[in-house]
């Protein structure tokens, strides 16, 4: 029964990548699109394991799947981020945002985004590096590759070890 | 909630939007290159120029870009001397446009290949969807 359970949590760690990756590529398409921005700064998105660090701060059932991603050293170093607590704020009016995360808010917004370490920075303060964008469109792309051919087998696995011969 | 997987469809369609803003101001410049006044000492046409700038899409969560402004580039006139000319001054001067036609053709240059990227992630974007929908396949 746990064996389902985890092989469901494998599918549900790859939703979560898949929507990490589309969330990155929304934050290219964001640099692209400023890349003739003035002032504008090239922003990227935190790695997908800080995404799983945080859930396993904030749901310790969730710790199993997390460590098959995670090597051990690591597990201790989430210890501290525990502390962090997300603040709640009273959602009164439907159209209120739900600053806790969760379904109500978009995907962009539900990964940390930050500034990214310029390179070039042009004269009129644009820090977007077209080349370095392309690139890592390119490698979301291979990845969300990856992540579909996983799913893919595993669901294949999953059904073999279901059906009947 | 938006659909995580059409956010950057939304974002480099305004990319492509603005490019091709710019593009337009460009085009308009190169065409009005020698468009001088009709009264003598009249004041010719004037470089446009455009500006962007990025905005917050509260629904898709990400930064897409905006056209934040468009004015006139305040430089000087050039001078001719066209003595001939309808709109030439008591001394045979006329106000030319303050276009560069090599700073518009860079402009375009620029504009264009950044039109090109946007398309790429346009491009990307619906590589990542036709993943995705491909895994309702069955036995894929």
């Amino acid at each position: 029964m746990q064996g389902v359970h985890r092989a469901m949590q494998i599918f549900s760690i790859a939703s979560q990548r898949a929507e990490w990756l589309s969330a990155r590529l929304a934050v290219i398409a964001s640099n692209v699109a400023n890349a003739t921005t003035p002032g504008y700064r090239a922003r990227e998105i935190a790695p997908f394991a800080d995404v799983l660090q945080q859930q396993l701060a904030q749901a310790p059932h969730m710790a199993q799947p997390a460590r098959l991603a995670q090597p051990e050293q690591s597990m201790q170093a989430t210890q501290p981020t525990q502390a962090v607590q997300a603040t709640q704020v009273a959602r009164t009016h439907p159209a209120h945002f739900d600053a806790a995360g969760g379904t109500g808010q978009p995907a962009a917004a539900r990964f940390e985004v930050r500034e990214a370490r310029a390179g070039i920075t042009t004269h009129s303060g644009n820090s977007v590096e077209l080349e370095k964008e392309m690139l890592a469109g390119a490698e979301t792309v291979r990845a969300f590759q990856v992540n579909t051919a996983l799913v893919r087998s595993w669901h294949r696995m999953f059904m073999l070890a279901l059906r009947d011969n | 909630m938006s659909d995580p997987l059409l956010a950057p469809l939304a974002v480099a369609a305004t990319g492509l939007q603005a490019q091709s803003e710019r593009m337009l101001v460009a085009a308009q410049n190169i065409a009005n290159a020698r468009s001088t006044g009709n009264a003598p000492g009249a004041d010719p046409y004037r470089r446009k120029v455009i500006s962007f700038a990025a905005e917050m899409d509260r629904q898709a969560g990400v930064q897409v870009v905006r056209v934040a402004g468009r004015g006139t580039d305040p430089s000087p006139f050039r001078v001719e001397y066209l003595p001939g000319h309808p709109a030439a001054d008591a001394n045979g001067f006329v106000k030319m446009p303050n276009v560069n036609t090599v700073v518009e053709m860079a402009d375009l240059r620029d504009a264009n290949r950044m039109y090109q990227a946007n398309l790429q992630v346009v491009r990307q974007a619906r590589e990542i969807i036709a993943m995705t929908l491909d895994l309702l396949r069955a036995n894929g």
